[in-house]
């Protein structure tokens, strides 16, 4: 590391001469300053599930790369979808849907909690009620890895390969996120 | 496990392979750093530059200029990652190729790897989550990480 830093170092100064503090400082924004090239450290991970997050077999091989990390798996129910139906369809049948959304949710998420728990992760789970996008930027800040099937929120198809909810959550969370 | 790099020479690509370092060192991946140089940047930005500085007589010497520039610039950052990773012990190769980069972006992601890591933005900077990243992130059939 230091053999690199150095050499990052020596370069980018040795271009920008006696300018160099005034050049980092105006344009920041497209430098990698040697201080930046250091691993990064993920310790704690968010993943937002739904009725329509996909297979998630693909990524368990990427996150087995974070042991020792601490998970929150996140089952959300759109709370908006829920009072429609209550309002339109009537209270009891708006309960016989979410009995059915909670046992597949818990279905989900105890799958997924076994096999990260057996990649030696510490994961804690829970079911809430939203807005998935929204709700996922908000609590994505707090963590330093977002992990998110590319149908949640939606069905895709062929010509429509990501959810929108995805896409609008990948424009706009600060943290870095793996699309499985 | 083989993991994809796209590196465009943009921070946030170069930060992407910071964090597919870390998981291939961790996992003992093999990393493939790749980079699409497309003549049409070049071609641009060279015009664009004549236009400006109203010098376009000598607009096809700038074209020149800069697609040099652009292979010299490429090849000097895979060399320090080249660094980095042999300094952590990570198995890694580069690939550059030329032409167009969604095409070959998604003939190389979708060829077996089990990861592909980019940046969020390219090398014109925050103004907009990156275009690549909006055309290609559906199309590839791995886990893609997004890193800013």
């Amino acid at each position: 590391m230091s053999i690199f830093r150095s050499l990052i170092d020596r370069k980018f100064r040795s271009i920008a001469g006696d300018r160099y503090d005034e050049i980092v400082k105006r344009y920041r924004e497209f430098l990698l300053l040697p201080e930046e090239f250091v691993l990064p450290e993920v310790e704690s991970i968010l993943i937002p599930l739904d009725r329509f997050s996909g297979d998630f077999h693909g990524v368990l091989d990427v996150l087995e790369a974070y042991r020792g990390a601490k998970v929150r798996l996140v089952y959300l129910l759109d709370a908006q979808t829920f009072r429609l139906i209550e309002e339109t369809l009537g209270e009891e049948e708006a309960q016989k849907l979410l009995q059915v959304e909670r046992e597949r949710g818990k279905r989900l998420v105890e799958a997924l909690k076994e096999s990260l728990e057996g990649f030696g992760l510490e994961v804690q789970a829970e079911e809430r009620f939203g807005d998935k996008g929204d709700d996922v930027i908000e609590m994505a800040s707090e963590y330093d890895l977002l992990v998110i099937s590319r149908s949640f929120g939606s069905e895709v198809t062929k010509t429509s390969p990501i959810s929108p909810v995805v896409l609008k959550v990948v424009q706009h969370v600060l943290v870095p996120v793996i699309v499985y | 496990m083989r993991i994809l790099v796209l590196v465009d020479g943009s921070k946030w690509s170069q930060k992407a392979a910071l964090h597919a370092i870390a998981i291939a060192k961790k996992k003992e991946a093999k990393l493939v750093l790749f980079s699409v140089l497309d003549r049409k940047e070049a071609k641009a930005l060279a015009f664009n530059m004549g236009l400006i500085s109203q010098d376009l007589a000598h607009v096809q010497r700038f074209e020149e200029k800069v697609w040099e520039d652009m292979k010299r610039s490429i090849r000097e950052i895979m060399t320090n990652l080249l660094v980095l990773c042999r300094d952590e012990g990570v198995n890694c190769s580069v690939k550059i190729t030329e032409g167009s980069a969604r095409e070959k972006v998604l003939e190389e992601a979708n060829s077996g790897y089990s990861l592909v890591v980019m940046g969020a933005y390219g090398r014109s900077g925050k103004t907009r989550i990156g275009s690549l990243l909006e055309e290609v992130v559906g199309r590839i059939e791995a886990p893609v990480m997004v890193v800013r």
